[in-house]
C-alpha cells in the first residue's frame, strides 16, 4: 500500500474500515485520510450509519408453536438422520449458493484458491482484533506505563508532537484538542 | 494605546496623523513615517525611494515583532475566558472554551465534539478524555512568563528566521485587531491581535502552497472571568495514565543521564533542538526541534521496539511517508537495527536530507 | 438457577451434533432452541415475510435433521445453518413466489408481518433527538426492511449476515461458499445502495 491515500483509493476500503477489518497500516492510512477529508468522512459515517440502522432493527422470533409444527413435519418425513456417502459429504460441503446439487468448487484449482484466502482473512482479522483489544487493554489497566496497542503508540507520538507545537509561544494551541484519535 | 515615543512625536510633529491615515495601517512607528514623509516631500531620486521603501519594510517588520511580543505577554498576563471556533482544512468545525489564568495556568475544553480537555497548570500537563474517563499526565509544557523561553523570545526574537509582517486590520468577536502574518519555511501563520488588550483573537495556519490547514477564532471574550482551582486540575476519579518519559532541555543533559541518541547532522535552517524525551523503558527517544512556529519530532526506537505497525510498513515499503492530522507527515525509515520516525511538515527533500544526515 | 438448565446451556455445539448424529432427539431440540431465533431473523430479513420465514426456518431444521450425518465436526454449526437457510431463500426466490419486492407500504402493513409492531413503541427515547424521531420505530423498521428488499438477494444476504446476525467476514465467506474478496465487495455494494435508500435517516 502506498502512503498518502486519495479518495479514489480510500472509498473502496471504507466499508471494511468501519467494520475494523483492515490491517493496521491500511487502517491508519484510511483513518488519517478520513480525518482530513469531509467527503470520505461522510461516506464512512453513512456506512457506519447503515450498519447501525440494520443492527438496531427489532429481533423477530418465530411463532410459539414453532417446535410442535416442526415435530409434526419431521414425523411426516419419518426419516432418521442418516450418514451420507463420502460423495454426498463432499458435495454438501462444497455445495455453493444458487447451484443446487452441483458442487461448484469441486476443482483442485478452486480449492487451492479458496483455502489460502480464508487463511489470509484469519490473519488479517487477527490484526484487527489485536488493535481493538489493545485499546481495551488500556481501558482496563491503570497507570499503563507504555501504550498497549500499536495504533495508540502512534497516536501518542503524534499527540506529543501536537502538544509541543501547541505550547510554542507562536503556536496554535487548538491543535492540542484535535489529537490523532479524536475522530474515532 | 499609542506607540509613538516622545522623540518620534517631536520629529514628525503634526504630520503624523495625516501620514498614518495615508498608510492606513493604524499606529505607525516613527522611523518609517519620517522617511515616508521625506520621500513624499522630495520624490526626486530612485535610490531615495528605494531606500525609503526598505526602511519602511524594516519598520513594518519591527512593528510586527512588537505586536507579536505584546501578544505573547498579553496571553501570559491576562485572565480571560473565550469561546473559540476552529475550522479545519476539511471543512469540519470544532468549538472549545479557552480559560486562561496568569497564576493558575490554561484550560482548553472541547464543546463540540465534547470529550477532550487539556489543562496545564505550570506544574503538570493533563490530556483528559472524559468519555474514557482517562487522563494522560505529563510535565508542564506551558511557558512561564519569567522562564527562559519567554525571555529569549522577548529579547532576541527579531524575526530573522521567520518573517513577521503586519498585513492588515480586521474585526473579530466585535473587537478591532491587527493582522500579523508569520512566514516560516513550512507554514504561514496569521494572528489577529486585539488592539486594546494585545490578546490573540484568531489564528490561521496555511501550508506554503497556500492551503488553509486550520482557522481558530474567538467568538466571545470575557476579560473579567471567575476561576476556581478546580478549573486547572483534572477531575477526580479519573484513571491516570502516568507519564513514562523523562524530559531534558539539551542533548548534553540527556547524555549525562545515560540516554543514548543519534543526532542528525542537518536540520533545515532556523530549527533548534529544544527538548529530548526518553521513554523510561528505553523503547524510544524523541528529539524535538523548532523554529518558533513549526515542530520537527525525530523519534528513534531501540532495536525491535518500534510499534509493529511501523516495522511492518518499513519491511513492506522501505522508507516511506505516513499521514498524520493537520498536514503533518510521518517519515519512517530503518538504519540497521534502528527504526526512525520523523513527524514534521517539511518537504520530501528536507525530510530525506534529515534522514540521511543521521550518523 | 436451575442446575439442569445451566448444565444443558453449557453443552457445546459439537457435543450436541455428536449426540444428534446418534439420533438423540433431545440434542436436536436443543439445537433448534439455540438457533431458531437467529435463523428465523435472518430468513425474515431476507424474505420480508413472517409467514415465509416461519416456513423456511422449519425447512432449515428439517434439512439439518436429514443431513446431520454429513456435518463435519470442525465446521461451525451456525455457519452451516446459515448456509442451508441462504440456499433455501435463493431457491424460494427462484421459484418466484416468495420474492416480495417492495412490500413496505406504510398504509397497510401486513398483520403480524411487522416485528416492530409487537414492541409497540411509538416513543422510543433513543431516537428522540434524531431526525428519525419523525418516524416511529415501527415505521423506521419498515423503511429499513424496504431498503433491504430493494437489494439483490446476494448483497442482502451478505449485509444481513454481517450487520444483523453479527457474522465476521470469513464466517460469511464460509456460509455463502464465496471468496473473502467477494464478501467484502458485496457488503460494500450493499452499503452503497443502502446509503442511497436510507439517506433521510442517515443525517447527523
Amino acid at each position: 500500500m502506498a502512503t498518502m491515500l486519495d479518495c479514489r483509493r480510500v472509498q473502496p476500503l471504507l466499508s471494511e474500515y468501519v467494520d475494523g477489518a483492515l490491517s493496521e497500516e491500511t487502517a491508519w492510512d484510511v483513518k488519517m485520510h478520513v480525518a482530513s477529508c469531509a467527503v470520505c468522512q461522510r461516506v464512512a459515517d453513512d456506512f457506519a450509519g447503515t450498519a447501525e440502522l440494520l443492527g438496531g432493527l427489532a429481533h423477530v422470533e418465530p411463532s410459539a408453536n414453532f417446535e410442535s409444527v416442526l415435530a409434526a413435519r419431521l414425523a411426516d418425513l419419518s426419516v432418521k438422520p442418516h450418514r451420507p456417502s463420502l460423495r454426498e459429504q463432499v458435495s454438501e460441503w462444497w455445495y455453493a449458493r444458487g447451484s443446487v446439487g452441483r458442487p461448484a468448487l469441486a476443482s483442485a484449482a478452486a480449492f487451492a484458491f479458496v483455502v489460502p484466502l480464508i487463511m489470509v482473512t484469519l490473519t488479517l482479522r487477527q490484526g484487527a482484533v489485536d488493535a481493538v483489544n489493545g485499546t481495551a487493554v488500556v481501558k482496563q489497566s491503570n497507570a499503563a506505563a507504555s501504550p498497549a496497542s500499536d495504533a495508540e503508540a502512534l497516536e501518542r507520538l503524534y499527540d506529543d508532537h501536537a502538544a509541543y507545537s501547541s505550547s510554542l509561544l507562536l503556536g496554535d494551541s487548538s491543535a492540542v484538542l484535535t489529537p490523532a484519535d479524536s475522530r474515532l | 494605546m499609542r506607540n509613538f515615543s516622545p522623540t518620534n512625536k517631536q520629529r514628525t510633529g503634526g504630520a503624523a496623523t495625516t501620514v498614518a491615515a495615508l498608510f492606513a495601517v493604524g499606529s505607525l512607528v516613527g522611523a518609517g513615517v519620517v522617511l515616508a514623509l521625506q520621500a513624499a516631500v522630495t520624490p526626486t531620486h530612485a535610490w531615495a525611494q528605494q531606500q525609503a521603501k526598505e526602511e519602511k519594510d524594516a519598520s513594518k517588520e519591527d512593528r510586527a515583532v512588537r505586536l507579536l511580543r505584546r501578544m505573547v505577554l498579553a496571553e501570559m498576563r491576562k485572565a480571560f475566558v473565550a469561546r473559540e471556533a476552529t475550522l479545519n482544512a476539511d471543512g469540519r468545525g470544532t468549538e472549545q472554551w479557552v480559560k486562561r489564568d496568569p497564576r493558575r495556568g490554561i484550560r482548553r475544553e472541547s464543546i463540540r465534539p465534547p470529550g477532550m480537555i487539556w489543562i496545564d497548570n505550570y506544574r503538570r500537563s493533563y490530556r483528559i478524555n472524559t468519555r474514557e474517563n482517562r487522563v494522560v499526565e505529563s510535565d508542564s509544557l506551558l511557558p512561564r512568563p519569567d522562564g527562559a523561553r519567554v525571555q529569549e523570545f522577548l529579547h532576541r526574537f527579531t524575526g530573522q528566521l521567520i518573517t513577521p509582517e503586519v498585513v492588515g486590520e480586521d474585526r473579530v468577536a466585535g473587537r478591532s485587531a491587527h493582522i500579523v502574518a508569520v512566514t516560516g519555511p513550512a507554514t504561514v501563520r496569521r494572528f489577529w491581535i486585539d488592539k486594546k488588550t494585545g490578546l490573540r483573537l484568531k489564528t490561521e495556519e496555511y501550508n506554503r502552497s497556500g492551503k488553509l490547514l486550520s482557522s481558530s477564532s474567538y467568538s466571545s471574550v470575557d476579560l473579567s472571568p471567575k476561576f476556581t482551582e478546580e478549573d486547572f486540575r483534572p477531575p477526580p476519579d479519573m484513571r491516570v495514565v502516568k507519564d513514562n518519559r523523562r524530559r531534558f532541555d539539551s542533548l548534553q543533559a540527556a547524555e549525562k543521564a545515560g540516554v543514548k541518541v543519534a543526532r542528525p547532522r542537518w536540520v533545515p535552517a532556523g530549527y533548534g533542538l529544544r527538548n529530548v524525551e526518553a521513554l523510561r523503558d528505553g523503547r524510544s527517544v524523541t528529539l524535538r526541534y523548532t523554529n518558533g512556529i513549526d515542530v520537527l519530532s525525530l523519534t528513534q526506537f531501540a532495536p525491535d521496539k518500534a510499534p509493529p505497525h511501523l516495522r511492518k510498513r518499513v519491511e513492506k515499503e522501505g522508507s516511506s511517508f505516513l499521514p498524520f492530522p493537520r498536514g503533518q507527515r510521518g517519515y519512517v525509515w530503518r538504519d540497521g537495527e534502528r527504526t526512525f520516525l520523523l513527524i514534521s511538515s517539511l518537504s520530501d527533500d528536507q525530510v530525506r536530507r534529515v534522514a540521511e544526515s543521521l550518523p | 438457577m436451575n442446575l439442569a438448565r445451566s448444565l444443558t446451556l453449557t453443552h457445546s455445539d459439537s457435543t450436541l451434533i455428536a449426540r444428534c448424529q446418534k439420533a438423540d432427539i433431545a440434542a436436536f431440540n436443543e439445537i433448534v432452541a439455540r438457533y431458531k431465533g437467529k435463523i428465523f431473523n435472518y430468513v425474515y430479513r431476507m424474505t420480508g415475510s413472517m409467514e415465509d420465514a416461519e416456513d423456511l426456518t422449519q425447512e432449515v431444521f428439517v434439512r439439518m435433521y436429514t443431513n446431520i450425518g454429513s456435518f463435519r465436526a470442525e465446521a461451525s454449526l451456525s455457519t452451516w445453518l446459515f448456509r442451508i437457510a441462504g440456499n433455501l431463500c435463493v431457491d424460494a426466490f427462484r421459484r418466484g413466489k416468495k420474492e416480495r419486492g417492495v412490500v413496505t407500504s406504510l398504509d397497510a402493513p401486513t398483520r403480524g408481518d411487522d416485528p416492530d409492531e409487537a414492541h409497540g413503541t411509538r416513543d422510543v427515547p433513543d431516537w428522540s433527538h434524531e431526525p428519525t424521531a419523525l418516524l416511529s420505530r415501527k415505521e423506521l423498521g419498515a423503511e429499513i426492511q424496504g431498503a433491504l428488499q430493494k437489494l439483490p438477494p446476494k448483497l442482502r444476504s451478505a449485509v444481513v449476515l454481517h450487520d444483523i446476525e453479527g457474522l465476521a467476514y470469513d464466517e460469511i465467506a464460509v456460509a455463502e461458499g464465496i471468496p473473502l474478496g467477494t464478501v467484502k465487495s458485496r457488503i460494500f455494494n450493499a452499503r452503497v445502495a443502502l446509503r442511497e435508500h436510507l439517506r433521510p435517516y442517515l443525517e447527523s
